[in-house]
């Protein structure tokens, strides 16, 4: 996702990490866990990335910049799938006798592995989401310049689509900065290709042109604790009229995480079901409702 | 749609009233038309609106203080064999209660209401169909629905022969928060006996928030693209953090995957609309998106409802507008650039009388196209919630020609 600024810039990380000024209660819950964590260890050298993108199915067409959003994972009979998109430009290409890429950066990377070794010792897909057959479901498809993504979720039995892939994917709008939004894609043959299902979240604060950047990343669907919903966490950016995170009291009006919820069955009916495949709107929680 | 404010609100006003801050490109082309109007007549008074209410099916109940507010946004008319059907909202509360075997209502202000008359007497003398917009059957099509309000209109098209779901109707329905307008679809396969909602398609830039001063959407219709291919929406947008609406913004969808998630699919619903911003149709979302003022250097005064036609005669879109006291004509070869406003009249002070929600009906068998004469009907309201149930209110209408 990072693909204008390398090193990933201060700027973002500033973002990332503005305490946010819109609502706020009091966090009465204690947490069960208190984590600890080990040292960080490599499981994916730049050598490996390196042999894993020559090995790249289609091929690459730019650098493999794996991986550049959250990662997702399936466990099969052997191991894992990981999914995670290669921040790389995909150009459209001829490939084994049909068109690949989309001219976007961005891709769902699907990799065979390990826990220890997510890149695994097999050819990455490294496969660009394209456009839906109906180009009413996402009209703002042709603008981005990266769609791409990783958190996947599997239709588990019993429910529209069971077995395949839903996956949020996230896509940039051309600017000098970063604006992103969310979408969803699928997939009916684990990975092989991505259809694009449409825009589900964007910021509170419009698209335009002068925009400090703004990391809204690459979320995963996480059922709701009664199981009947979709819920999708992210910053949000409230807009404050200005063309920055902070308003002209120099407050940030960010927040540190918001969410949307959908119906997951209407979700998998839509994505799934009769074409044209598509999207349901996802509503905001706000002020309690 | 005014029924918050008193008196229809200086606050509305001064909504449609202000500045816009859009982008501008020179506005070089001239109008075709120089037209004239006639002065205003009564088609319906307010004693036939009130005999109108007490024919209304469903019957109805508590409206809460308003009677049969009728017509209550922009209207539409379908010809049909000896007369017309028009169509609007009525701005009574309609409680859920069980009619006829079957439960009507939604506890919401507004509908669709259907009316059988003639260019002179819209209302008619039977019985108008007052129909609640019901919820669509998968409530993951708009989780907004129970939060409504309001919901009603009266904007119609009528899908041609030819495409899917022909001979159906779809209207846009202006759906209210607390203070906060945005525009819906819904559709009807029994000719508005019963309305479904296909959910939401444009909300304004700002956010709904509590605290908001009110900004009117008001109740655009579908029109046509220039080729044919996308609706075209109207509509005034707030800018975020704003207190100033454009005098006009559009959104557009295609029109035949408008149609096929709406008539063609299980699942019915609208699809994703895309506002027009800054030359391209391919960066805002209609929900929430941020929009280009197509005229940001006209008047303040220069704005509020919209009304857009194709005028068959002319080759081109007609607008009129509507700032509640005075009327505005204006051309489009396009639907993107428009000539400068034309005044057509004052028509209420503003203060104790409004004149909302001007509506254009042609004169030729589809009265959705315009020609060299046409009518401009509008609510004539007077004094509105210092006297409800809306005393002294009534349809009136002017024609307008081409010489």
């Amino acid at each position: 996702m990072f693909i204008r600024s390398q090193l990933v810039s201060c700027a973002l990380l500033a973002s990332l990490f503005l305490l946010a000024a819109v609502v706020s209660s009091a966090q009465a819950i204690t947490p069960l866990c208190q984590p600890a964590v080990t040292s960080p260890i490599v499981v994916a050298s730049p050598a490996q990335r390196l042999a894993a993108g020559a090995k790249a199915q289609p091929p690459l067409t730019d650098t493999f910049d794996w991986p550049d959003t959250p990662l997702g994972i399936i466990k099969t009979a052997d191991g894992y799938e990981f999914f995670g998109s290669d921040g790389g430009a995909h150009y459209r290409q001829m490939w084994q006798g049909h068109w690949v890429g989309n001219n976007k950066s961005g891709s769902f990377t699907t990799t065979v592995g390990t826990l220890d070794n997510p890149l695994g010792t097999g050819e990455p897909e490294d496969v660009s989401v394209s456009a839906n057959s109906d180009p009413a479901v996402n009209p703002i498809y042709p603008s981005y310049g990266y769609m791409g993504g990783g958190p996947v979720y599997q239709v588990p039995e019993g429910m529209t689509g069971a077995g395949n892939l839903l996956a949020t994917y996230h896509a940039e709008l051309p600017n000098d900065a970063l604006y992103a939004a969310l979408g969803l894609a699928a997939s009916a043959d684990n990975g092989l290709h991505w259809t694009d299902l449409g825009e589900i979240i964007r910021l509170n604060q419009a698209y335009a042109v002068g925009l400090d950047g703004f990391e809204i990343g690459d979320g995963p669907l996480v059922l709701s604790p009664n199981g009947k919903y979709f819920y999708l966490y992210f910053p949000d950016w409230i807009a404050n009229g200005l063309l920055h995170t902070t308003n002209a009291q120099g407050v940030s009006t960010t927040t540190n995480v918001s969410v949307a919820r959908a119906l997951a069955a209407d979700v998998m009916n839509a994505a799934f079901g009769p074409p044209p495949h598509h999207s349901i709107p996802f509503q905001k929680f706000y002020k309690g409702g | 749609m005014s029924f918050r404010a008193p008196f229809a609100s200086l606050a509305l006003l001064a909504g449609f009233l202000q500045l816009s801050s859009g982008i501008s490109p020179a506005q070089a082309l001239t109008p075709l038309c120089n037209p004239t109007v006639t002065s205003p007549i009564i088609v319906d008074s307010h004693e036939q609106i009130v005999e109108g209410g007490l024919r209304a099916q469903p019957p109805l109940t508590n409206t809460g203080g308003f009677g049969f507010g009728w017509p209550d946004t922009q209207m539409s008319a379908i010809k049909i064999p000896g007369g017309y059907e028009f169509f609007a909202s009525e701005a009574a509360l309609h409680p859920r209660y069980m009619w006829d075997g079957h439960w009507v209502g939604n506890n919401k202000h507004g509908s669709v209401v259907t009316t059988v008359g003639t260019l002179d007497n819209p209302l008619g003398t039977g019985d108008p169909q007052d129909v609640s917009i019901s919820p669509n059957p998968d409530p993951g099509v708009d989780p907004n629905y129970p939060s409504y309000g309001y919901m009603g209109g009266g904007s119609i098209y009528q899908v041609p022969a030819g495409m899917t779901g022909a001979g159906n109707l779809v209207v846009t329905y202006h759906a209210e928060l607390p203070n906060y307008a945005l525009l819906g679809l819904a559709e009807s396969k029994d000719n508005g006996l019963h309305w479904t909602d296909l959910g939401e398609v444009i909300r304004l830039n700002q956010a709904y928030m509590p605290g908001l001063n009110f900004a009117e959407i008001g109740d655009g219709r579908l029109v046509l693209s220039p080729d044919g291919k996308y609706f075209y929406l109207y509509f005034p947008d707030l800018p975020a953090t704003t207190n100033t609406t454009t005098h006009v913004s559009v959104a557009r969808a295609l029109a035949a995957s408008l149609l096929d998630a709406a008539f063609g699919s299980a699942h019915p619903h609208a699809i994703p609309f895309e506002k027009f911003y800054q030359s391209n149709w391919h960066l805002q979302p209609a929900i929430g998106g941020a929009s280009t003022d197509l005229s940001p250097n006209w008047a303040p005064q220069e704005g509020g409802y919209v009304d857009v036609h194709f005028n068959s005669t002319l080759q081109r879109y007609v607008m009129i507008m509507d700032n509640d006291t005075t009327f505005y004509y204006t051309e489009s070869v396009d639907g993107l650039t428009w000539t400068s406003p034309i005044a057509l009249g004052t028509y209420a002070d503003g203060v104790k009388t409004l004149v909302p929600y001007a509506s254009s009906i042609g004169l030729g068998d589809d009265p959705s196209i315009l020609g060299k004469s046409f009518y401009i009907y509008y609510t004539y309201l007077h004094e509105e919630n210092g006297g409800l149930p809306r005393e002294g209110n009534s349809l009136r209408r002017i024609t307008l020609t081409c010489p």
